[in-house]
């Protein structure tokens, strides 16, 4: 009987006043939160696979640059420090399928210790784990690359490479697909695995890696065993830099460009201008009523009420902008993923995004409507009635 | 038998001025009146003379520099802001010269709106407002319009519905046919002469037109400069 909804025909009077003025405000919320949206799911895209990475992995890399290949016995002088559980290595193929453009995610990397690593994020038949491990020229290849090229298994694949070239001159590296895997992890989806020993035979045994990962026995240990290491092979010909594999994807990604400030400096801009936007509308809004407001107050109408009216007209403003905007944003980075899954796995709008939409409404509504509210705080009943 | 009613309104030694720049005007000076229950009553004064602000400190809406104002036994400077406004819902209903209707509510929407702050069901403010619209004269046919498809008696009309919807002893009404012609003015004079002969409502009216003041009981002239004078009602 005493619901607030019952305030809703007079909440929504003051909106429908000036019909484009409102939906113009609408509109400009929409817009804040549709860039909101889709920068999030941008910056999820870019970094999302700083959070998919292990919490107690650490890289180790040339400390001269990351295309600088280090010795593959490292990984065994490391295994023996103190707090390392295990050390896997990789070796970055720069393969490529035909034309350059048709970029491999390619790995050659050591299988056992690799499975052992991420094979419970695999999702494929046992036996075309136990072929692969068979077979020395093999691939484990993510579906969704093998859907793009209409790769079967025992198909023969010729993965070309310009950084890694066989000393006689060729460029081809022909492998054979011995399993296809679904997986879990987005970004492993587009993973193309071979065999490190297949990479080191067709160099010429190098013994070379491009990075090394380095599992700590406990979280605690991280630190103090990227600095353990460093210092290892501090005055080693081949000095190395650790750092967590989160550390290490987000400054991969921020050599290029950073995405997180850029994003910031775009929200924290477009955030603004839509505050100025909406407090101008409420206080234009509140101003034209005050002779209305004023008689509100004769009839009883409380200060705390009047402010709690016009928040709700402010929280209708925002809140509606705000899920067109995010509801739009949904359905464009839906529509973007089914094209950008090969080159952006983790492009979505995470739940964290929408919370974070609804708490960013609250919050604008509520900044928006301080400037009304100090003008009804401040109105005399009798002066509005006067002026008319 | 002594009759222990209290009178609708006292005003007692009431004085107030403003500041108009450097300037500060003397609108009442120790002004005393009393309002009998059910009286009708015209507060007759040129413009400037401080009538409406007289009618402003009956309400509540302002406060006096000295002197006191007793409603209906209740002194107004003991209420506090909140409970004045309150004591000002369930006490009096204000009609002014501007209507100050909200354009996109219909009649009804409008003359529901102080209902809002009372416990009563859908049903039971629907039935309030079609019996306070049909008191005030506006046509059933009417009650959905909005203000901007009414007459300027109509929305006099659906204003005086809103003011009397939820049964106030006492009406102040500012002007009330001050934007109106002589016909509807007349009508809205019949109906608030009406309202205090049939509903028994206290009103004081503050108007400038001696004409209107004929519908009154009573008339009290205020005089430039003001001290309060009173007269026979004509």
């Amino acid at each position: 009987m005493k619901s607030p909804l019952r305030f809703s025909p007079l909440v929504l009077s003051a909106l429908r006043r000036h019909r484009l003025r409102t939906w113009l405000t609408i509109l400009s919320v929409l817009i804040a939160f549709l860039l909101f949206g889709l920068l999030q799911a941008i910056d999820h895209a870019f970094y999302g696979g700083v959070k998919a990475a292990g919490r107690r992995i650490l890289v180790t890399m040339s400390a001269e640059s990351m295309v600088e290949p280090l010795p593959r016995a490292y990984a065994a002088e490391i295994t023996t420090m103190k707090d390392v559980h295990h050390v896997a290595y990789e070796v970055w193929m720069g393969g490529y399928y035909q034309h350059h453009n048709q970029l491999l995610y390619a790995l050659a990397v050591s299988p056992r210790r690799w499975l052992a690593e991420e094979g419970r994020a695999l999702i494929l038949p046992h036996r075309e784990i136990s072929a692969w491990l068979k077979d020395r020229s093999g691939a484990l290849v993510g579906n969704s690359v093998a859907r793009t090229y209409g790769w079967k298994p025992g198909e023969i694949v010729p993965m070309r490479s310009d950084i890694w070239i066989h000393p006689d001159g060729r460029n081809t590296w022909p492998v054979r697909i011995d399993g296809i895997f679904h997986s879990t992890k987005k970004a492993l989806s587009e993973g193309f695995l071979v065999h490190y020993r297949y990479w080191n035979t067709g160099m010429g045994n190098p013994n070379q890696v491009s990075l090394l990962r380095v599992k700590v026995t406990h979280l605690r240990d991280l630190g103090k065993v990227a600095r353990a290491i460093d210092a290892r092979f501090a005055n080693s010909p081949h000095p190395t830099r650790t750092a967590s594999a989160q550390t290490f994807v987000k400054h991969f990604i921020n050599q290029t460009v950073d995405i997180g400030v850029i994003v910031e400096d775009i929200l924290a801009a477009v955030f603004f201008t839509m505050l100025l936007v909406t407090a101008n509308t409420l206080t234009r809004s509140v101003r034209e009523r005050s002779g209305e407001i004023a008689v509100l107050h004769t009839q009883g109408y409380s200060r705390p009420l009047i402010f709690a009216l016009i928040l709700a007209e402010a929280l209708i403003l925002v809140l509606t902008g705000a899920l067109a905007g995010t509801g739009l944003a949904v359905l464009i980075v839906q529509g973007l993923r089914s094209t950008l899954e090969a080159y952006l796995p983790y492009l979505t709008l995470t739940p964290r995004t929408i919370l974070l939409t609804l708490g960013l409404s609250l919050l604008f509504a509520v900044l928006s409507s301080l400037l009304p509210l100090l003008q009804v705080q401040r109105l005399r009943t009798v002066d509005a009635l006067r002026r008319g | 038998m002594i009759d222990s009613t209290p009178p609708a309104i006292q005003i007692i030694e009431v004085s107030k001025h403003y500041r108009r720049g450097d300037e500060t005007v003397q609108v009442l000076d120790r002004f005393t009146l009393t309002v009998e229950p059910e009286a009708f009553v015209a507060l007759m004064a040129p413009s400037g003379s401080g009538k409406s602000t007289l009618l402003n400190l009956m309400g509540g809406l302002d406060r006096p520099d000295a002197g006191r104002i007793v409603i209906a036994g209740t002194d107004l400077a003991t209420l506090n802001e909140a409970t004045l406004t309150r004591w000002r819902a369930r006490t009096l209903g204000f009609i002014f010269q501007l209507y100050y209707l909200i354009p996109v509510l219909s009649a009804a929407r409008n003359v529901e709106l102080p209902l809002l702050l009372l416990p009563l069901s859908r049903e039971e403010r629907h039935r309030r407002v079609e019996a306070a619209l049909t008191l005030a004269g506006l046509p059933p046919e009417r009650h959905r319009f909005r203000p901007t498809e009414l007459s300027g008696g109509q929305q006099q009309r659906v204003a005086i519905a809103r003011a009397i919807v939820t049964d106030p002893p006492l009406l102040l009404c500012d002007e009330p046919t001050g934007d109106l012609d002589r016909t509807a003015g007349d009508e809205i004079l019949a109906l608030l002469k009406t309202l205090n002969e049939r509903l028994r409502k206290t009103i004081v009216m503050v108007t400038h037109d001696p004409h209107a003041a004929t519908f009154a009981t009573r008339r009290i002239d205020l005089d430039k400069g003001l001290v309060g004078e009173l007269r026979p009602a004509s």
